[in-house]
């Protein structure tokens, strides 16, 4: 990133991503705000050199992560544990009803459902990302799947 | 059943909100002007080194010589001898090594102000040429008791000389001064490095090159020497600050509106603007700035906001 002109241009490209990134680790939009201004903050000041756009994705991703970790670390969050917020997900009542049971799912199923599912990584380099086994992603998406079908079948017989 | 296109769908309608929007583009509008930005995010400090190019033309520098670096390429001029005494006086020699596997890193030492803490790592052992690029997985950097809100973190330089990577990281807390244990330099605060493994080359393609953690834990020593200066209560155009506190490394106030950040004016006219800024709202806006070198305070003149000027005298 050599030029502010860079750094307009990823947080445009990105900055949601970031967002929804963080979101799905913590599951809560103003922790999510917040990740998403430190990494912007510590892009901003690393100021790195990427070899492309695939490895500028790659860093922002992996820093989200991180400070997703270091903020649910941190004794500051877990004296004030914020209240479940609803997700914005606009005015469409099955998406809402499909986010939210997104959220209810254990928070090591969730990145992985995002990062497969809407950015389009393979399970191979989702593994790459977060650290772990191809099995092992392969292994959460499948039980992340599951559970979400469970979860929206009992949705809809309590209807 | 779980249908990807609704999900898809569904997350696309998430978004950052405005205020985080407006945040992130002001940090580019603020670095425009000079300024660095202002982040009220709060906890613990953990970051990602990826070190690509060599960046510091001295051979395997020590903690003066990085600040007498810096200092030059801030100021223009060389660093005096009262200051670097002065940051010899904030300056604990560690020296501790961890190796694991054939990478042994050094602590080398710790510089420590009221809401700042600089450390100098070595990471010996890597056969790769000058210049390649390293990372960490992990390299994580906490004050122990955690202050409240903990400011910026990174590295603030590295350069690696036939197979000796020296690192500089810092991190900094956004602790008003008037609390009790908000102070890094106040006996009763110690510092805990993570390093874990180490790679060689880019992501996404890079090679782990040693698996394996390095944790130091130092005990922060109170500084023998480090002046302050306080002013209770300053009105500006429009603005009401309080708690004033300038040290050799930072200077931290409550302001009862948001506020341009302070620079520092030395008796002969020399400008210094913070290297990081750190704001939190909590009964007014509380900031603390951390001066890119840790300052002779004999020379401290003035603080400037923005047109301004408080007399340090």
């Amino acid at each position: 990133m050599d030029t502010q002109n860079d750094f307009v241009s990823l947080a445009e490209q990105y900055m949601d991503m970031v967002f929804r990134i963080a979101f799905h680790d913590l599951g809560s939009a103003s922790d999510a705000d917040d990740v998403t201004q430190e990494v912007f903050l510590r892009l901003l000041r690393a100021a790195p050199r990427f070899d492309g756009e695939a490895h500028a994705k790659h860093w922002l991703i992996r820093v989200t992560l991180n400070e997703c970790r270091r903020l649910r670390l941190s004794p500051w969050r877990r004296r004030v544990a914020p209240l479940p917020e609803p997700a914005d997900a606009g005015e469409v009542p099955e998406q809402k009803e499909l986010l939210q049971a997104v959220m209810t799912l254990p928070r090591k199923y969730r990145a992985p459902l995002y990062l497969h599912y809407y950015e389009g990584y393979s399970t191979d380099e989702v593994a790459k990302l977060l650290g772990c086994s191809p099995g092992a992603i392969r292994t959460q998406l499948a039980r992340g799947r599951q559970q979400l079908k469970n979860i929206l079948q009992e949705d809809w017989s309590d209807v | 059943m779980f249908d990807p296109n609704a999900y898809r769908e569904a997350v696309s309608r998430l978004h950052a909100s405005p205020e985080t929007r407006r945040k992130i583009m002001n940090m580019q509008m603020t670095r425009r002007r000079g300024r660095g930005p202002l982040s009220a995010a709060a906890a613990a400090a953990i970051l990602v080194l990826a070190m690509t190019t060599a960046a510091f033309a001295a051979f395997h520098p020590g903690i003066q010589e990085w600040f007498a670096q810096k200092w030059r390429s801030v100021t223009g001029q060389a660093i005096g001898e009262t200051q670097a005494a002065a940051i010899h006086g904030l300056t604990q020699e560690v020296g501790e090594s961890i190796t694991v596997g054939d990478i042994t890193v050094t602590l080398d030492s710790v510089t420590v102000g009221d809401h700042a803490v600089w450390a100098l790592l070595r990471v010996n052992g890597l056969s790769s040429e000058d210049g390649a690029a390293y990372t960490f997985g992990d390299f994580t950097m906490e004050v122990d008791p955690a202050p409240k809100w903990t400011g910026a973190a990174g590295e603030e330089g590295w350069t690696i000389e036939e197979g000796v990577l020296t690192v500089l990281a810092s991190c900094s807390a956004c602790s008003a001064s008037d609390v009790e244990g908000a102070r890094f330099n106040d006996g009763s605060h110690t510092l805990h490095l993570t390093l874990t493994d180490l790679s060689v080359g880019k992501a996404p393609g890079c090679e782990l090159l040693q698996a394996g953690t390095w944790e130091f834990s130092v005990p922060l020593t109170q500084a023998g020497a480090s002046p302050a200066v306080t002013i209770d209560r300053v009105q500006l155009d429009g603005c009401t600050l309080t708690g004033i506190r300038v040290t050799a490394t930072d200077v931290s106030y409550t302001a009862d509106q948001e506020t341009p950040p302070a620079a520092v004016k030395l008796s002969d006219g020399t400008v210094i603007e913070s290297k990081t800024n750190c704001m939190r709202v909590e009964d007014g806006y509380h900031y603390t700035l951390v001066w890119p070198v840790p300052l002779d305070m004999e020379k401290v003149a003035s603080l400037c906001f923005d047109g301004a000027e408080v007399p340090l005298s």
